[in-house]
């Protein structure tokens, strides 16, 4: 059984092992699952791979091991509010660099607090940008032709392709 | 029906720029349903697939959902029918924004109510003085379009605007109008119902209301149109009349009015305000204490439908809080109630605070914890006349979606 060990090691997609605590790892339902079908000792050779890069896996885990304990036992009012204030400062992150791997790594590993978290940020961050700007980061092309965007223009004063 | 996640599945626009990843459209969905609606009116211009999925009933609805959890407003309005046309919005962190009337309606000319407020729509009842014309207005604040009703057809002249809302049973909007009389409040044939979604107006056969009058202010929760009422009647030989109370409502669907006992008969009490609490209907009684010095509030709770008691209705009262003589009430927002003050605030402060506090404070109780909270107003010079719980959506006027 799993209860005897504290910490496991998992791969990430890049190869890299990591050492998550079991309570941490209980955030996320599919390595819970992981958790109850593996057998997880020291002498188990079998070593996990998660489908997330090295990089975006440490911020994961960090992640993990901040909410475990909250997640786990409840807390009281004034952790919850460190916590959030915690989570803004975690939260401080490029979008273009790392934000959007998180996204795709929480939605992966099933954990809705960083999910949600995560999505906030992005919707945050896209208020201030322009529409050009919001193409680079989901890889969009303008495909209005030019008719479309005169089009546009004219139903709806002020509006803006760039 | 096309559904939202439809819309993003073709990679055909999309080009790889450095190591972001490309975000599924159920990720993509999840962020943007969060964003402003200014936002989204911005991002319609990204391309084609946003433009589109912006539009699709499953998101629109998505998005007001989340709005509305996650956003709550308050949407005020000052000022009486033939002042200028005032409106702010407040949002749960107390920033007061003001809001721009709708352009054609700027003109000083019109006598402007609101007759209802859903899911991010308001319903306007116009009167322009000049012309005498009346005309009801649906207008949705966050994307700015707005969009003029036909004229009733029985009620072509004057006509009371008496309730818009929501029905969630046939996914419309609707308003109920009836023609207006001397007494100015009585409700009477004939009536007629607009459907947002049919774009039509459709007279309704109801029996005599003999002599009932209604007030004003709607209430529209789980599909009902809800009013104060009440009825004089005359016991012959003494005239003697009695003055009856009542709620009456009106079932959208149905389109049927029912009058609805009141849970309480104290005299003391001023029943004041339908509202809505928990998605039920709520009354707000505000009662003067014996002793003429203190005020205090109850909440009342309505229950519908086959009731243990054997009763189709049971009211029960949730709260009962002291409050002050200065203030008044305006409803009920995020289990808080709001009050707006005449002068002094509604509790001690302390010396340095109260000092000249005569300008428009708007407050909220907390029904739990009974914590006041107070929101400075601009100085306008006009008092709050009415509030609605609002949030911001995409909706649009013009063809509202079919059922999904």
């Amino acid at each position: 059984m799993s209860s005897s060990v504290e910490a496991i090691t998992v791969l990430s997609s890049d190869g890299d092992e990591f050492k998550i605590t079991v309570s941490a790892a209980k955030l996320s339902k599919p390595l819970n699952w992981m958790l109850e079908d593996v057998c997880f000792s020291d002498d188990c050779d079998e070593v996990p791979t998660i489908e997330v890069n090295s990089k975006t896996l440490v911020k994961v885990i960090e992640y993990c091991e901040k909410h475990a304990p909250r997640a786990n036992s409840g807390a009281s009012d004034s952790d919850a509010e460190e916590l959030k204030k915690w989570d803004i400062e975690f939260m401080k992150m490029d979008v273009k660099d790392i934000l959007f791997h998180i996204l795709m790594a929480a939605n992966y590993l099933h954990m809705e607090g960083l999910y949600d978290l995560a999505c906030q940020t992005a919707a945050d961050l896209m208020k201030g940008m322009t529409v050009s700007q919001i193409r680079k980061i989901f890889h969009i092309k303008n495909d209005f032709s030019s008719e479309e965007q005169e089009q546009l223009r004219r139903q709806h004063p002020g509006c803006s392709f760039d | 029906m096309l559904m939202a996640n439809d819309f993003l599945s073709q990679s055909s626009a999309k080009e790889q720029i450095g190591d972001n990843p490309f975000l599924p459209e159920d990720i993509i969905i999840t962020i943007l349903k969060r964003l402003p609606v200014k936002s989204l009116i911005r991002f319609r211009c990204v391309c084609k697939d946003w433009k589109d999925l912006l539009k699709t009933p499953s998101f629109i609805t998505e998005h007001l959902h989340h709005s509305v959890d996650e956003n709550p407003l308050l949407f005020l309005q000052w000022g009486h029918k033939l002042d200028p046309l005032h409106f702010h919005i407040l949002n749960h962190k107390g920033q007061l924004l003001e809001v721009q009337p709708p352009l054609p309606l700027m003109d000083s000319s019109f006598s402007i109510h609101i007759v209802g407020c859903s899911n991010g729509l308001l319903c306007l009842h116009c009167n322009d003085l000049e012309t005498s014309l009346r005309f009801p207005l649906v207008w949705n604040p966050a994307t700015r379009e707005i969009r003029q009703v036909p004229s009733p057809i029985k009620n072509n002249i004057q006509f009371l605007a008496l309730g818009f809302g929501f029905s969630p049973v046939d996914n419309d909007y609707k308003i109920l109008v009836s023609q207006e009389r001397a007494d100015i409040d009585s409700l009477s044939n004939p009536l007629e119902v607009y459907s947002l979604r049919t774009g039509s107006w459709k007279e309704i056969k109801v029996e005599d209301f003999g002599g009932l009058g209604i007030s004003d202010f709607s209430v529209t929760v789980n599909g009902a149109m809800f009013w104060f009422g009440h009825k004089v009647t005359n016991i012959a030989e003494n005239d003697l009349f009695v003055y009856h109370e009542m709620v009456v409502s009106f079932d959208m669907v149905m389109e049927v009015f029912t009058l609805i006992p009141l849970p309480c008969d104290d005299d003391n009490s001023r029943k004041s305000f339908l509202s809505v609490y928990e998605n039920k209907l709520a009354m707000l009684c505000d009662t003067e204490n014996e002793n003429y010095e203190s005020y205090r509030t109850d909440l009342w709770v309505m229950e519908e439908g086959a009731l243990s008691s054997g009763e189709r209705w049971s009211w029960t009262k949730k709260y009962s809080i002291s409050t002050s003589s200065s203030i008044y009430l305006l409803g009920i927002w995020l289990d808080k109630i709001v009050y707006c003050s005449i002068g002094l605030p509604p509790y001690d402060e302390p010396e340095s605070e109260t000092n000249h506090r005569t300008i428009d404070v708007l407050y909220t109780l907390n029904l739990s914890t009974h914590e006041w909270v107070h929101f400075n107003c601009p100085q306008g010079g006009y008092p709050i006349s009415i509030i609605f719980n609002y949030a911001e959506s995409l909706m649009p006027i013009a063809n509202i979606h079919p059922r999904s």
